[in-house]
């Protein structure tokens, strides 16, 4: 039942959901508030996108620079530091959070058809989601992060789904070589680090994922195609299973990755079960490849090198400044088993190789941000042995954000996306290319608490995405 | 339960027995200095800066001990005196204590627990395990080499405690405020002389390393003092 509940789903839908908003990413941790007894605004811009401190905060490990002169809540020492001098003869000593390092998050949509395309004129997703975060460090070398994210999906009115997402990562840091060089994660790896560093899911204002890291190489309808079942190459750019080496310096942040790849599963999809680990792969041998790559010009340097202690959580006046320039970018290399069942039970196994290539710039200048970038791909068998046709891709995107007030951003992306389709595959539109225009304004309510209202145009694909063109999507989210 | 020997680098010598009780309150007052004729007074003030202190806990941040160095030749002067350090609620108490080299502290277990204790020696990095034993025992040892011993216990490892034998009676351990994060000091009766004032810290370094002061018959010298990060206190001054 619940199988052809969820090809009903992808049949109808194809992949309008995932071009929405998807849960893959919480980066709002207000567990880091209460040990430094400060605000959101010491690190957010306006949560969840970082500011300049927060930004260097994620990427030395959950660390200020000196970090023991600003946390409120000391932790519970789990031998004393005396015993790091005695090693090996002893255990090496270390701490844990000294309260519980949970936070909550829940989000609320209310979803407007504009134009009577869809079911219903107001679509309650209240809540959509409720999100359990824990995040902290074990000693001055270890950080852990993790989350629960319970959700409800409408698919654009038509078919509501709930499920379950879970992350969980451990992360080893300044292996060698000095302060956050080297560090090395296991988990779920690609959080924040999946995709262009320009152009992070979880560093957005709105309610829409980009649409580079949320496509995915569209499946077939298998009634059309003639098929008793089909997994295609399910993948698109967010955390899988897998380990990863991250560094970062004054200017430079630098992550390689390898991921179990061959997903079961688009992410924001519905899982194989209802409680499923986010990024769950099949079984394989050949493993995917990942690196982002990204430098800052001017601003704040990363690692906060050259400031004084005091100066460490000093942003200035407005606090989400931080005039400078991020060049990133991201590459993808992997492989996806492509499966076939046909109706007279035959079944085929093939393999598409594909990569994906992007370059991002941001640039922030006093009240404005402006992000730009492209991303280029190829799938060399995306369909198996329903077509030789191999599938070129490319997306991109333009972003302006503003600080009208310190509560009030406007912001408007303009994004695209082109697959040169295989014209030969039963079931299978060719046409799926797309254009699409977020126009949108987060209001900060409080601190912890926001508001967003968002529309989508859609100038090209607008069928693609039923019921997602020409939509009011009204988000209240709070954290605490 | 008798304890004795074995001698270690650190040059201590234990023993074991019940304790007569013996207080030690407040900022450690110099063992065995008489009032001299002609003896200066060593004044000043301690301040944290650029670092943080853990203001609660018992292993807080805030003992701070001062102490003198004769730098004009003369041998280093011992004492026999006694001091305490107790084992209770899985704390060593107190955690700073500051004595005199040659001084025989006497370490007790008040917890209805096993505990141990195990010196570190902080310059050299040399260790002695003096013991582990139950409640209601004690045993002395006695510290004749002046340096900072960490003393831990190694069945409860967050227990630490800071022990500081310096090698003349010119010393004294002060509290610092929590909220200005200063302390002041005296240091009294110290003989006409050269002599090198050192600010000890469990984590933080004296600014510009060790002071060097000469002090005036009947005189006051007065000192102000920086204690910070090791990283900052290399810089001058």
């Amino acid at each position: 039942m619940k199988g052809s509940h969820r090809a009903r789903i992808f049949c109808t839908l194809i992949f309008a959901a995932l071009v929405c908003v998807v849960a893959s990413e919480v980066i709002a941790v207000p567990t880091f508030a209460r040990r430094y007894s400060t605000s959101c605004a010491t690190c957010h811009q306006a949560y969840p996108r970082l500011n300049a401190v927060g930004e260097s905060f994620r990427l030395m490990g959950y660390r200020f620079v000196d970090d023991e002169n600003y946390r409120k809540q000391q932790p519970v020492e789990l031998g004393d530091e005396a015993y790091k001098r005695l090693w090996p003869k002893a255990l090496w000593p270390t701490d844990i959070p000294r309260n519980s390092p949970l936070s909550f998050l829940g989000r609320f949509m209310v979803e407007t058809d504009l134009d009577g395309s869809r079911p219903a004129t107001f679509t309650f997703l209240l809540p959509e989601e409720v999100e359990l975060v824990w995040a902290g460090n074990v000693g001055h070398n270890i950080s852990f992060y993790g989350d629960v994210i319970f959700l409800q999906k409408d698919f654009g009115g038509e078919e509501p789904d709930s499920w379950a997402t879970l992350k969980a990562w451990l992360q080893f840091q300044s292996l060698f070589g000095g302060d956050n060089k080297f560090n090395l994660r296991f988990g779920s790896v690609g959080t924040q680090t999946m995709g262009l560093f320009t152009a992070r899911d979880a560093n957005f204002y709105g309610t829409h994922f980009y649409l580079y890291t949320s496509w995915f190489m569209p499946p077939v309808n298998l009634e059309q195609a003639g098929l008793a079942g089909f997994k295609g190459n399910n993948f698109s750019i967010g955390p899988q299973m897998g380990i990863e080496l991250n560094g970062v310096g004054k200017r430079w942040f630098y992550a390689v990755g390898v991921a179990n790849g061959n997903l079961q599963v688009p992410a924001g999809t519905p899982p194989p079960s209802d409680v499923s680990f986010m990024g769950m792969g099949s079984g394989s041998d050949s493993k995917d490849f990942y690196t982002q790559l990204a430098y800052k010009i001017g601003g704040m340097p990363w690692d906060r090198s050259g400031e004084e202690a005091d100066e460490s959580l000093t942003t200035g006046a407005q606090f989400w400044r931080d005039d400078s320039w991020i060049f990133s970018l991201y590459g993808y290399s992997g492989t996806a088993t492509i499966e076939a069942g046909y109706l007279d039970g035959t079944e085929t196994e093939e393999e598409d190789n594909f990569w994906r290539l992007g370059l991002g710039v941001q640039k922030q200048i006093k009240d404005f941000s402006f992000s730009a970038a492209y991303m280029a791909g190829s799938n060399d068998n995306p369909y198996g042995s329903l077509s030789d046709a191999s599938v070129d891709s490319t997306t991109y995107h333009l972003e302006v954000l503003a600080f009208a007030y310190p509560w009030l951003m406007p912001y408007g992306r303009f994004e695209g996306l082109k697959l040169d389709m295989p014209e030969d595959v039963p079931g299978l539109n060719p046409n799926r290319d797309m254009e699409r225009i977020l126009i949108g304004a987060k209001f900060m309510i409080r601190p912890n608490v926001f508001c967003v209202v968002e529309t989508a145009h859609y100038t090209e694909g607008a069928e693609l995405e039923e019921g997602f063109d020409k939509t009011l999507f009204v988000l209240l989210a709070a954290s605490f | 339960m008798g304890r004795s020997g074995p001698l270690w680098p650190l040059r201590g010598r234990i023993a074991a027995g019940w304790v007569t009780l013996m207080i030690i309150a407040g900022p450690a007052a110099p063992p065995g200095v008489e009032g001299c004729d002609g003896c200066g007074t060593v004044q000043g003030t301690v301040a944290v800066e650029q670092a943080a202190v853990r203001t609660e806990g018992p292993k807080h941040d805030l003992d701070v001990v001062v102490f003198l160095n004769r730098v004009d030749g003369e041998e280093p002067l011992s004492t026999s005196a006694r001091a305490e350090m107790d084992q209770r609620g899985l704390v060593f108490i107190p955690h700073v204590l500051a004595i005199q080299q040659g001084t025989t502290v006497t370490f007790l277990n008040n917890d209805n627990d096993e505990h141990n204790v195990y010196f570190l020696d902080d310059r050299t990095g040399e260790t002695l395990d003096i013991g582990t034993w139950g409640q209601g025992v004690a045993v002395d040892h006695t510290f004749d080499q002046a340096g900072t011993i960490i003393t831990l216990c190694k069945l409860h490892l967050e227990m630490a405690a800071y022990i500081v034998v310096v090698n003349g009676p010119w010393f004294v351990q002060i509290t610092l405020d929590p909220s200005s994060r200063r302390g002041e000091f005296a240091i009294e009766n110290a003989p006409p002389g050269e002599y090198e004032l050192t600010v000890w810290h469990k984590k933080l370094k004296q600014k510009g390393g060790p002071a060097r002061i000469t002090v005036r018959q009947g005189a006051t010298v007065k000192v102000e003092t920086v204690i910070t990060k090791t990283k900052y206190a290399k810089a001058s001054g």
